[in-house]
């Protein structure tokens, strides 16, 4: 019986990896931490012992999500900022002694921690959300958008005379190398420098179009 | 554009200049909500901002637990959901993989 049912079908392997393939990346978005749109909040705990924890809020059921429970982040620590990266992970910011920063990313299924391996010479202070495109991390400051390389923590400012702004919607999204901002968002600079290699130079090829809601990198 | 300013949200544009929507001083964090209102971080506060709407709406208060929040970012709306789109296609590529000979 099982014989004459094998030999009545016939396995296509492409779209049995398509399936599978498909199959796991509903799978991931399914055991997401947080929803899209969620707000993600760095928080810390005074009480009662002092914890950093990060948490998802709904913003339409004011729900409560904990994403780093049971791996609640040191309270020596200051979280500084958040992003994402390409995968939907969380990035976290924190300062670090020795005037440093280093980089946490949060797993967005299981909450697990990795820290980075280099830390921020010079630290930063970021005055809005990260966004990290491959192997560079940028962090807005209040004068300049740096650009973290995150293989050896060198932090470049990419931005020549620039005006001062929050922004408040930076995020990375696929694909690489492209970020975009949210409706109307939050982003001037005069002069964006171009990677080549190890070295930032002026260049017309980057673009931080103002108003079409979307900067590219190089 | 939008900008956390020091008197609040700010939409910049550059051939009019400035316009205030919203006031909110001392805050320090802001993201862009799925529809279209905001959400800003003033201490321990975490509160919904429409510019249409002078009441903000509370999110989030940290202050009665000792709660504080440092930064706010808004996942992105294009992590990938299961939508019934993309059960059909997996229920169609299985087919395709596995089809029965006539």
């Amino acid at each position: 019986m099982g014989r004459s049912r094998r030999s009545l079908t016939r396995v296509r392997p492409l779209a049995l990896v398509a399936a599978i393939a498909l199959a796991a990346s509903i799978a991931r978005a399914d055991g997401l931490l947080y929803r899209p749109g969620d707000v993600i909040l760095l928080q810390h705990l005074a009480r009662p012992s002092p914890v950093n924890r990060i948490v998802a809020l709904n913003p339409a059921t004011l729900a409560m999500t904990p994403i780093s429970a049971g791996q609640d982040l040191s309270s020596d620590e200051v979280l500084l900022s958040g992003g994402f990266d390409e995968n939907g992970d969380i990035l976290v910011l924190i300062s670090a002694p020795n005037n440093t920063s280093s980089l946490v990313r949060v797993d967005a299924q299981t909450g697990t921690q990795t820290t980075m391996p280099t830390t921020i010479a010079g630290g930063c202070n970021p005055s809005g959300p990260l966004a990290r495109l491959g192997d560079l991390l940028y962090v807005p400051t209040a004068t300049d958008l740096l650009a973290v390389d995150l293989a050896t923590g060198d932090a470049t400012p990419i931005t020549q005379g620039g005006f001062l702004v929050t922004i408040s919607a930076l995020r990375s999204q696929t694909p690489r190398h492209r970020c975009c901002l949210e409706p109307s968002k939050a982003i001037s600079f005069a002069s964006p420098l171009r990677r080549n290699g190890s070295h930032w130079s002026p260049s017309s090829e980057v673009r931080f179009q103002q108003r079409s809601q979307e900067i590219r990198f190089p | 554009m939008i900008l956390l300013g020091g008197v609040g949200i700010v939409e910049l544009d550059p051939s009019l200049g400035p316009t205030v929507l919203a006031s909110t001083p001392s805050s320090t964090g802001l993201g862009l909500l799925a529809d279209g209102t905001f959400a800003v971080l003033t201490g321990s506060l975490v509160e919904r901002v429409d510019p249409a709407n002078p009441m903000p709406e509370t999110l989030f208060d940290g202050s009665p637990d000792g709660v504080t929040t440092s930064a706010l970012v808004v996942a992105p709306d294009t992590v990938p959901e299961p939508e019934g789109a993309q059960l059909a296609a997996l229920l169609a590529l299985l087919a395709l993989a596995v089809r029965r000979r006539s």
